[in-house]
């Protein structure tokens, strides 16, 4: 008899242990999947996705675990649609949240560049004009480190292949593209800082900044021989 | 007494979170007219600033009123307002 009682009481003590697992209350897979469809409609963040996503998964266990493998399938195959729209609609917010971070930070930019042209302290139009050429050259100089890069990356792309895509390889590829891309923000901060001068004397004076040629420049202009309107048709 | 101190203390705290969306309120019911119409003249007044003060005092209240469309109105309103602000802004 006691042997029984206790048979009965492990029984009693596995069925509580099996039960008391994650299920969640389940119905038919439509009515579930309908469920899943309402919530589904209202997802718009990560978080919110995820939540459908777990209520989905454990609803399937369910499915699984209580009755039979068909019924978790048929309620897996009605699922599997709704979330990845769902997904699709989180895809879409974030764009949009992304677009919207993007246009706040371009507003503060711009009154920040607008803010730093008007307190810049010009000097004659002769200087400020020397500190654009020099930006100028300075970017230009940069502009051919970038292209040497460039030149450097397209020939290591072709011998990766060559070579079978040896790991080594790859990561002075990488280090290459990181190298080109700070060269291009060099050059993008270098043009920022000329226009900066350009939009300071613009707002200060009112009018672009103008310098008159030396008469060397003049001579230098004045040999350049025009180009007759053949030439430019050609 | 606790009960004035309490009632001070939220009045201190109330006015300071208003930053510079003080005194700013937008119409919800023609938050989209007003993000249109907003975004143009204060943009156009920091844009068409004649000297740095007049630069300084429309850059704060083309700010109060992108903190107010942000705090009051938020959604497709204030984008819109964002995008024309910046629209007006580069075309310099």
């Amino acid at each position: 008899m006691k042997k029984i009682i206790n048979i009965l009481a492990l029984a009693v003590v596995a069925i509580a242990v099996t039960s008391c697992g994650s299920h969640t209350a389940v119905t038919t897979p439509m009515r579930d999947a309908q469920q899943i469809a309402y919530l589904a409609e209202t997802v718009t963040s990560e978080a919110e996705l995820r939540q459908v996503e777990k209520l989905a998964a454990e609803m399937e266990h369910t499915y699984r675990t209580s009755f039979n493998g068909a019924k978790a399938r048929e309620f897996k195959r009605l699922v599997e649609p709704i979330l990845n729209e769902a997904g699709d609609r989180r895809d879409m917010y974030r764009e949009a949240e992304e677009w919207l971070k993007g246009q706040q930070t371009l507003l503060h930019s711009n009154l920040d560049d607008l803010d730093r042209a008007w307190s810049m302290e010009l000097g004659s139009a002769e200087e400020e004009w020397a500190k654009i050429e020099a930006k100028a050259v300075e970017a230009l100089a940069l502009v051919d480190e970038a292209s040497e890069i460039e030149a450097r990356k397209e020939q290591l792309a072709m011998d990766i292949v060559e070579a079978g895509y040896p790991e080594s390889m790859l990561n002075e590829l990488g280090e290459l593209e990181d190298a080109l891309e700070a060269k291009a923000s060099e050059i993008e901060a270098v043009a920022k800082e000329s226009n900066i001068i350009i939009l300071a004397w613009q707002l200060q004076h009112g009018e672009d900044i103008c310098v008159l040629m030396t008469p060397e420049e003049e001579a230098e202009v004045a040999d350049i021989e025009p180009l007759a309107v053949e030439d430019v048709a050609k | 007494m606790k009960k004035i101190v309490v009632m001070c203390v939220a009045t201190v705290a109330f006015a300071s979170c208003g930053g510079n969306a003080e005194g700013v309120t937008i119409d919800e019911q023609n938050a989209m007219n007003a993000a249109y119409d907003l975004s143009y003249e204060l943009a156009t007044a920091v844009v068409e600033a004649k000297n740095y003060e007049e630069f300084k005092s429309a850059r704060e209240a083309l700010e109060s009123y992108e903190e107010a469309f942000r705090e009051q109105i938020g959604g497709e309103e204030y984008l819109i307002f964002l995008e024309e602000t910046n629209a007006v802004l580069n075309e310099m």
